[in-house]
């Protein structure tokens, strides 16, 4: 694996299911933020190459599970497996190289439980600027009616 | 909890009694499951079964919770799938979260139905987009939508 490229801090942003932000933290490189699963969908990741600033959005689909006790990968579907112990790897370009990983911890879906973010970089990505967001991302259905006229 | 009231009342008509044969016949402990239901809310549910999400349904979802708490969630994409269900022939609807408010992005959902509980399964799918005539038996899917 990569050494990763440490930074000095980056701040995780999450919204409500209406797009609302309900809070806003930052925290050191390579520490866990806890934060309300119920509210997650997107990780906004901004990040500075050589110079230039980009600004990635990265969707559920982006996202892969890692296990790091048995090193594997698998799917979105797994999401909801509670054997996955350990969060998704994001692989931004250029393709092929392991520049950037969100980890997500503990990925059980229940309202209220809490999730644990982490961020590293490798180089080129030679500046994390401290834009990590996020979005509901599931899609609760509370009830569902079978009725006649 | 999942319970079957009102077992006669207000039942649209079967159209086949060998399907309700059927019902029966099919393990389901005496009580004659059919007519209109609602799975996932129990309280204050004026259809005539009531029945939980983890009562046959299937697919990508995740049921959580019990009772009036209880719900399915489902990542983009993801579906799930309801038990077949018989309502006899009727114009039939369907509805999300009339008992409460579900959060993140809309459902689609899709429907089939058959004269027999086999037909039914062996349908095709129809997008939801309001009334339609119920044959006998339906089977309903939900689909996440990607925000």
């Amino acid at each position: 694996m990569a050494q990763w490229k440490k930074h000095n801090k980056w701040i995780i942003e999450y919204w409500n299911s209406t797009d609302e932000r309900v809070e806003c933290f930052s925290c050191e490189h390579g520490s866990w933020l806890e934060a309300p699963i119920s509210n997650v969908l997107y990780v906004y990741v901004q990040y500075k190459i050589r110079g230039k600033i980009y600004t990635h959005v990265v969707s559920g689909y982006d996202f892969y599970f890692f296990n790091e006790e048995t090193n594997h990968f698998g799917g979105s579907n797994d999401y909801f497996d509670p054997d996955w112990g350990y969060g998704r790897e994001y692989i931004l370009e250029p393709k092929g190289e392991s520049l950037l990983q969100v980890f997500w911890d503990k990925p059980t879906h229940i309202d209220g439980s809490l999730i644990k973010f982490g961020v590293w970089l490798d180089p080129p990505y030679d500046k994390l600027l401290g834009f990590v967001g996020t979005k509901r991302l599931i899609s609760d259905c509370r009830n569902i009616l079978l009725n006649g006229d | 909890m999942a319970t079957t009231k009102n077992i006669n009342a207000g039942v649209p008509s079967l159209g086949n009694t060998g399907e309700t044969t059927l019902i029966i016949s099919a393990g389901l402990g005496g009580s004659l499951e059919q007519g209109t239901v609602c799975w996932g809310h129990d309280t204050g549910v004026t259809e005539q079964n009531v029945k939980d999400f983890a009562d046959g349904w299937t697919g990508y979802a995740a049921v959580a919770g019990s009772g009036d708490a209880e719900y399915m969630g489902l990542n983009p994409a993801n579906e799930a799938v309801s038990p077949t269900w018989f309502t006899g022939t009727m114009k039939a609807t369907i509805e999300i979260d009339h008992y409460g408010s579900g959060s993140g992005p809309a459902e689609t959902l899709h429907y089939k139905t058959g004269v027999t509980k086999e037909a039914c399964e062996a349908a095709g799918w129809t997008a939801y987009s309001g009334q339609f005539n119920s044959t006998g038996w339906v089977k309903i899917r939900i689909t996440a939508n990607s925000p």
